[in-house]
């Protein structure tokens, strides 16, 4: 566990019966960071996110929450956390201002004023039951409920799920707006891999159970790299980058590799010979399908 | 604590419209019964019974299957969890808000029922409230407990359907041992009280260790809450089957010693009892049938013992055993048992051989019962005995119960082997309330009836106070005391006096009679003449005479004062006093249902002494206790 990570994964499992959902998952996420965790559907996010949040206890490894188990430590642990639920799951007849006084008394650092400002930003209705609000007022609520008190950590499983795109950018322009402003360090599972890449310094990608990728996002775009070699006479091989995806057209051959450096680069054109190299810098979500895809499979 | 109330507050709000309906449906009810219409009152009876009972019930089973269990196996809890609450809080918060649902529901619907209850003049039991919202809550438990095991998804749900099986089944056996054995009233009336909250606790603790072990995790909350809910549901099963064994182990001493009715055969050593304190262990108070030489008893449920009746050696008891269902002992009503009376339906033919040591019984079914059974007498070789029953007399087949012949014939008081049939002692009533004592043979072979004697009299002032052989005294109201003598089919009258009371007397083995008047014993012969007077002071009332030894008579004397009940020993013929035992009074009082005991026998010399205790009189006086006095 780094001496500064505000969650430390450790040697995480989880199994439901026989399956196995995750799989010796280990990563910390360091203070002040965004830290976005990605996968595809069934791949352990929200299974993750519950035993980071001491809701559930793994079937081996642990979790650390401000360096505590979080399972045991989960009450003392939740005052410096603020969630945002994959499903909004306040108390539905609960309206925006009983949920905001049925949880100020709960936190010590809680800000009314502030969350009021949030909520009426977002045009959510302090008296309206919480089930009659829409799916982006939910959300909202939701976020404005963690914000308030003022967490170290931020989890949000899947915050944009089901939202339209300008309640996405509202909630983004909130989370933004408080990461600027305080520096909270964050957790955020999410399949909106355009939304997220702006704000995101780190992140991990779960597939098949375990992690296949943790590391800060500049790097990871640094080494992903997609490298096009057209005409016929080029080498056979893509030494000395490491393929992980590769297509061959009647243009030549082209693949996603995850080494690139300019020296290899200069290797990989000396090798060339007459055929032309071109490399394109890949956006997350060309990096995740990359790793999950086939080719991720077989990594 | 904020926390705590603050959800607790949550879930009253939620589901405050059952608080709402409670209340209407309970005002409603009430105006109803208030109302002056019949039909208003009517329909306001019946929707009491619902209020009272089912709608809390409702409510209760809605509230426990819908606190947790749902929303935990939904993740609906997961806003709870992800503030800074412990899971204790959770669970104290869920809890405290769901009993005071119930519990507001309930009063909702109770408080207005009783307050018409009282206006009506209906007795309102102050525990039955307090009982039944434990009741309740207790449903809400279960509820809570059997939801979260059913909605966690878990196999382990296959495993808890199992136990509960299991539970069910030895709880089952367990009512069933201790109901068999009379402790029914124990079990429903002193335990049951004591289980309600028991297991609503139990509930509540299972689900705490559900919260604390669990958490937000459904299945390990249902792992900690099934091990929680077995782990106590079989403790309190074994603590349950060791309470029984402990209640039915009582001791005569226990239950205040030789109380009430005590019963002993004309020969031989055995004699029935039952305690005198419903105290005893938790209530339980059972007919203890003893052989007084060696002291070894076995005990027997008191509400399935009627009268027995003895071979003429006393080698052999029998009486009618009443079938008693489980559910009679739960049903509320007041405990109100009386020896040797039973409710007298469904009934079996029990046998005791009594042959020294502990007895041994046996049990078959009555073939074709009569209501209201007895067993009046055992042929001198124990195969017959003689029923009655409300509207007939029937002679049974000992060894199996078969019915052998049936007389219709209501109201035979007492009976007796003869060779070759049988002669019953019958008080008949017409339908004017005028009536008449009837002696009666009866020859089941040939279906031959010879009535012997006949006393005209009025049939509610008609006691059998003692026979021995031909010879009854009955008390006939203002026509006094009677010897009937069925053998010689004559009836003398004993005294002329118009006593309100019918008083005691005995058939002395000399044929004389002694019988209690108002102020003093007297002893006449056969013809009536008086042999003695044996003068009673005043504050003191004959409870009892016996004959302890050929020409000896007892005469027992009870008055409220313990210390001055005594027993006064005569010579028969002369009327000159031999001694006094004080404290002691007979303990087999007699009457003309049962043959008296033979002179000088183990029943005869039998004497309670003040508090219970049971004591075998020897002839020299000396005192042998049987059964020592209660703690």
């Amino acid at each position: 566990m780094s001496v500064d990570a505000v969650l430390s994964v450790e040697g995480l499992a989880v199994r439901y019966g026989p399956r196995t959902v995750l799989d010796g998952v280990s990563f910390d996420v360091p203070r002040g960071t965004v830290f976005a965790l990605l996968g595809r559907n069934g791949t352990g996010k929200s299974s993750l996110v519950r035993c980071a949040l001491g809701q559930q206890k793994p079937t081996r490894g642990a979790t650390r929450l401000f360096g505590e188990d979080a399972w045991a430590s989960r009450p003392r642990a939740m005052a410096r956390i603020g969630v945002v639920p994959e499903e909004p799951d306040a108390p539905p007849d609960m309206t925006a201002a009983e949920l905001l006084a049925f949880c100020a008394p709960l936190y010590e650092t809680w800000d009314d004023a502030a969350a009021r400002a949030r909520l009426e930003r977002s045009a959510v209705p302090l008296r309206a039951p919480f089930g009659t609000l829409s799916k982006g007022q939910k959300g909202a609520v939701m976020l404005a409920l963690a914000l308030a008190a003022a967490p170290e950590l931020l989890i949000l499983d899947d915050p944009t799920l089901g939202l339209d795109a300008v309640a996405r950018r509202a909630l983004y322009d909130e989370l933004i707006g408080d990461l600027a402003d305080r520096g909270t360090t964050a957790l955020v599972t999410t399949h909106d891999l355009d939304g997220i890449e702006p704000i995101a310094d780190r992140v991990a990608v779960l597939h098949g159970s375990r992690l296949v990728a943790n590391e800060g996002l500049d790097a990871l775009k640094a080494r992903f790299r997609r490298v096009r070699c057209t005409g016929m006479a080029g080498p056979t091989s893509w030494e000395p980058f490491e393929p992980i995806a590769t297509v061959e057209k009647d243009w030549g051959r082209e693949a996603v590799v995850t080494n690139f450096t300019e020296e290899r680069r200069a290797a990989f054109v000396a090798r060339a010979g007459g055929s032309d190299v071109e490399v394109a810098a890949l956006s997350l979500e060309e990096i995740f399908l990359a790793l999950v895809g086939t080719a991720g499979a077989r990594s | 604590m904020s926390a705590v109330l603050g959800i607790a507050r949550r879930e009253v709000h939620e589901r405050r419209f059952l608080l709402a309906a409670a209340a209407v449906l309970g005002l409603g009810a009430a105006i109803l019964r208030i109302v002056p219409s019949a039909w208003a009152k009517e329909l306001g009876e019946s929707l009491t019974l619902l209020l009272v009972l089912a709608f809390p019930a409702g409510a209760a089973l809605a509230v426990g299957s819908s606190l947790i269990g749902r929303d935990l196996a939904e993740r609906r809890l997961s806003f709870y969890f992800s503030r800074p609450l412990s899971a204790g809080a959770l669970w104290a918060g869920k809890f405290l808000g769901g009993a005071a649902l119930v519990a507001g529901a309930f009063l909702c619907c109770y408080v207005p029922m009783v307050l018409s209850w009282l206006r009506d003049g209906v007795s309102v039991e102050p525990q039955a409230g307090g009982y039944l919202l434990l009741g309740f809550l207790g449903l809400m438990g279960l509820a809570h407990v059997v939801i979260t095991m059913y909605r966690s998804g878990s196999r382990l749900f296959a495993l808890d359907l199992c136990f509960g099986a299991a539970f069910v089944g030895l709880l089952a056996v367990e009512v069933r041992h201790l109901t068999a054995a009379g402790a029914g009233y124990s079990l429903f009336h002193v335990l049951g009280p004591a289980a309600l909250p028991a297991a609503a606790i139990a509930t509540v603790v299972a689900a705490a260790a559900q919260f604390v072990h669990g958490g937000a995790d459904a299945r390990r909350g249902h792992r900690a809450l099934s091990v929680a809910v077995w782990m106590l549901a079989f403790t309190a099963l074994g603590s349950v089957a060791l309470w029984g064994r402990w209640v039915l182990a009582v001791t005569p001493a226990e239950v205040g010693g030789a109380g009430e009715l005590v019963v002993a055969g004309p020969r031989g050593s055995a004699v029935f009892f039952m305690g005198s304190s419903l105290k005893g262990r938790a209530g339980f108070r059972p007919v203890f049938l003893m052989d007084g030489q060696s002291g070894s008893y076995v005990r027997l449920p008191a509400e399935r013992v009627t009268l027995p009746a003895f071979t003429a050696d006393g080698g052999m008891a029998v009486w009618v055993a009443p079938s008693v269902s489980w559910w009679w002992y739960a049903a509320p009503f007041p405990r109100e048992v009386m020896s040797f009376t039973g409710p007298g339906y469904g009934a079996g033919l029990a046998v005791a051989r009594l042959k020294g040591g502990a007895p041994a019984i046996e049990e078959r079914p009555l073939e074709q019962p009569d209501s209201a059974a007895t067993a009046l007498a055992v042929s001198a070789e124990g195969q017959q005995a003689l029923v009655s029953g409300r509207s007939s007399v029937s002679l049974v087949d000992t060894a199996s119960g078969r019915l052998l012949e049936r007389l219709p014939l209501a109201d035979v008081m007492a009976g007796d082997f003869l060779p070759g049939g049988v002669r019953l002692y019958v008080k008949e009533v017409d339908s004017s309330g005028r009536g008449a004592f009837v002696v009666l043979d009866w020859s089941p072979n040939s279906g031959a009836r010879v009535e012997r004697a006949r006393v005209p009299g009025d049939s509610r002032r008609l006691w059998l106070l003692a026979r021995r052989g031909d010879q009854a005294v009955v008390w006939m109201g203002g026509r006094g005391r009677l010897l009937v003598d069925a053998g010689r089919g004559t009836t003398l009258t004993l005294d002329s006096g118009s006593s309100d009371r019918p008083g005691t007397a005995v058939v002395l083995a000399s044929g004389q009679v002694a019988m209690s008047l108002a102020d003093e014993v007297r002893v006449v012969t056969r013809e009536a003449d008086v042999l003695a007077r044996l003068p009673i002071e005043p504050g003191m009332h004959v409870y009892a005479l016996g004959e302890t030894a050929p020409g000896e008579l007892a005469v027992g004397l009870w008055t409220r004062s313990l210390d001055e009940r005594r027993t006064l020993f005569f010579d028969a013929a002369t009327g000159a006093m031999r001694r006094e035992e004080p404290g002691l009074i007979p303990a087999t009082p007699g009457g003309g249902m049962r043959p008296q005991p033979e002179p000088g026998s183990f029943a005869s010399r039998l004497f309670v002494e003040s508090g219970g205790k049971l004591v075998a009189l020897g002839p020299d006086g000396r005192r042998r206790t049987l059964v020592p006095t209660g703690p």
